[in-house]
């Protein structure tokens, strides 16, 4: 065998540094990336999302088929009928889309469940096995400030937030717009695209707060999954037996799951069937919630980088 | 002489009721310079302080001109400092490539220039097709390696190296050296390698500044602390029981090792005994080999004491102290001189 010596000289770089402000967005794809190399649980959390979509878009694109194909017939034959026919068409057409509207809502929170294992999943190491494997050593060693930290982390759980809880909704709207007739969809529902997004961003910068506060303060990826869990199982147990104790159903905002559930219901307009606790404790729930946590974050991040 | 890279003054930190650094200070001139100490001297917490990694309780640290304390310090240090850490600091699922590459952009490098210059650092440090593995899977020697390439990327001029040859074997522990030697003579960056590997930093390093409890006991080059105080020389003499008879002359009481001892100073002596090696152990006859410290290079004072006692001088040769004897000589004193404080353990925080 012929022995190999390491004959590379030391090229000196000619190049000039150049600090962007997306710093943050380097480390955030790194992230992304590494996190995504986990294919098997990336495929396990994401194939029940991508067939339920599959199929709730195809019921969408079903009803629209229907009334497309019924709306024209029915109102074309209908030059000499009367104004009282054409009401009930349109009455008709209306309650159909008041259906879909509601099974997207339903779709929308049924979702979420899948969003929170997945940012849970992908998120909870994220500053957790930085800090055990001195990871952060090398990035704090870099031009980046907590505040970049910060952000990539972010990023990269609302990353995963997002595949779960904003992707496959925005899919069926889109479904919904090319399916509607005469783009009803989108001229006459177009909020729900928006309401939509509004509640996929909220329920994402909700768990994924709580996600990088456990991160932040575990030592272990495992530990924060289970911090993660553990809160969330315990502030909706615990709400429920106050609630229970005091007979004042409020107190079920406690729970950040219940006070987003809440909201989204008051998001989506629903009121008749929307949860009894009040829409003001939920909103003063999740936000305190979000608050909390970003002040523990930051804490624990600044102790990362300089320790005081 | 040129400007000092690095600044101390005053520098204190404490961990709880440890005082780490002890109001250090000192100032690193460019080279490549070594920072011994033993396990829980401080070195690794003056390496994270200098970065900004750690706030100091009080005193000031500059490195290439700039503070650490503030933001705007602390990233321009970060820009002109390559930190090699001593930690097993890597990321499982990432391989070489990406990790060098990644850190490079968060540099300020842009992406094509950051591939091209990842390839060219770990084509540097010796990764062959490896650097597309996972670096959950390398070696201790591919780590260290991965580690200093990450912290050569953006081509710095000052190199930050804690226990660059921790846990390598001893074939990588002499690439890991020429690779240092390499950039710190050749490239001419200013390096500051901290060990307590005593060899590595005699092969490395021009100058050396030794920690023993959070305090400089020694600051200087290498080649003028290993010549001692004085001059330290070996004397054939004959017989040896008459020059050791000498008034004058201090048999020496302590512990002799290989011709490496520690001693306390002897003030006002023209020489003194501080070796007896192989048969010229005290009580011995005939011809024997003293090591003697003289207290200046004058030989004047050995050949009037020979004189005196009828003893003949066959030979004198100086006897060059190594980096280790200087070490340990620096912690006796340092242990002889008393410290209040106290400090355990190894790299904190």
């Amino acid at each position: 065998m012929k022995a190999v010596a390491n004959v590379e000289i030391y090229r000196p770089w000619r190049g000039t540094a150049r600090l962007g402000r997306l710093r943050w967005w380097q480390l955030a794809r790194a992230n992304i990336k590494t996190a995504g190399k986990r294919k098997l649980p990336l495929f396990l959390l994401l194939a029940p999302l991508g067939i339920a979509t599959v199929i709730f878009a195809f019921v969408v694109y079903t009803r629209f088929a229907l009334e497309a194909g019924e709306t024209p017939a029915a109102l074309g034959s209908a030059h000499g009928a009367t104004s009282a026919l054409r009401t009930t068409l349109m009455a008709g057409a209306a309650h159909q889309m008041i259906q879909v509207r509601g099974m997207m809502i339903a779709f929308n929170i049924a979702t979420n469940i899948f969003s929170l294992l997945l940012m849970a999943w992908f998120g909870s190491g994220l500053i957790a096995e930085d800090r055990r494997l001195g990871a952060h050593l090398l990035y704090f060693a870099r031009p980046i400030t907590k505040l970049d930290y910060l952000l990539a982390k972010l990023c990269t759980v609302t990353f995963y937030g997002a595949l779960g809880a904003l992707l496959p909704g925005l899919l069926i709207c889109l479904v919904a717009t090319f399916a509607s007739p005469e783009w009803s969809f989108l001229t006459d529902e177009s909020d729900v695209i928006f309401r939509t997004i509004a509640f996929g961003c909220l329920w994402t910068l909700l768990i994924s707060s709580l996600v990088l506060c456990a991160s932040s303060l575990a030592s272990r990826r495992t530990f924060a999954l289970i911090g993660v869990f553990a809160w969330i199982l315990m502030t909706g147990a615990l709400s429920g037996i106050l609630a229970q104790a005091h007979g004042n159903q409020d107190l079920r905002a406690i729970s950040p799951l219940f006070a987003s559930t809440r909201i989204g219901a008051s998001l989506f307009g629903i009121e008749d069937g929307a949860p009894p606790w009040s829409l003001s404790w939920s909103w003063i729930s999740v936000c305190a919630t979000i608050a909390i946590c970003w002040i523990v974050i930051a804490w624990r991040v600044r102790k990362l980088e300089v320790v005081a | 002489m040129d400007a000092p890279i690095v600044s101390i003054r005053s520098l204190v930190k404490t961990y709880g009721k440890v005082r780490a650094l002890d109001a250090i200070t000192l100032e690193m001139q460019p080279g490549p310079v070594g920072l011994l100490g033993p396990n829980g001297a401080g070195k690794t917490t003056l390496l994270k302080l200098l970065l900004g990694l750690l706030a100091p309780d009080s005193g000031l640290a500059s490195i290439a001109g700039h503070d650490p304390r503030s933001n705007a310090g602390r990233l321009a240090v970060r820009r002109s400092v390559g930190y090699m850490p001593e930690s097993d600091c890597l990321i499982p699922g990432t391989s070489a490539v990406e990790l060098v590459s990644t850190l490079g952009r968060l540099s300020g490098i842009g992406r094509d220039d950051a591939m091209q210059r990842t390839h060219e650092v770990l084509d540097y440090v010796g990764l062959d097709e490896s650097r597309y593995r996972d670096c959950n899977g390398y070696s201790t020697g591919m780590k260290q390696r991965l580690k200093l390439a990450q912290a050569l990327v953006h081509d710095p001029p000052i190199l930050l190296l804690d226990e660059p040859t921790n846990g390598l074997d001893p074939k990588g522990r002499r690439h890991m050296l020429d690779l240092v030697f390499d950039l710190g003579h050749t490239q001419k960056k200013s390096l500051l390698m901290c060990s307590h590997l005593l060899p590595d930093v005699e092969r490395c390093c021009n100058d050396v500044i030794v920690l023993e409890k959070g305090r400089v006991v020694r600051q200087g080059s290498i080649r003028e602390l290993t010549h001692g105080d004085g001059l330290r020389v070996e004397v054939r003499v004959d017989p040896v029981e008459r020059f050791r008879a000498l008034p004058n002359g201090t048999v020496f009481q302590g512990r002799v090792s290989e011709g490496s001892v520690s001693h306390d100073r002897v003030p006002n002596e023209a020489w003194r005994e501080i070796a007896t090696p192989g048969s010229s152990a005290p009580g011995a006859t005939g011809v024997g080999l003293l090591v003697l410290q003289l207290e200046s290079d004058d030989c004047d004072p050995l050949f009037a004491a020979a004189a005196e006692c009828g003893a003949r001088l066959l030979s004198i040769e100086p006897v060059r102290a190594t980096l280790e004897d200087v070490f340990l000589s620096s912690l006796s004193r340092s242990d002889l001189s008393g410290s209040p404080n106290s400090n355990v353990g190894g790299t904190r925080a």
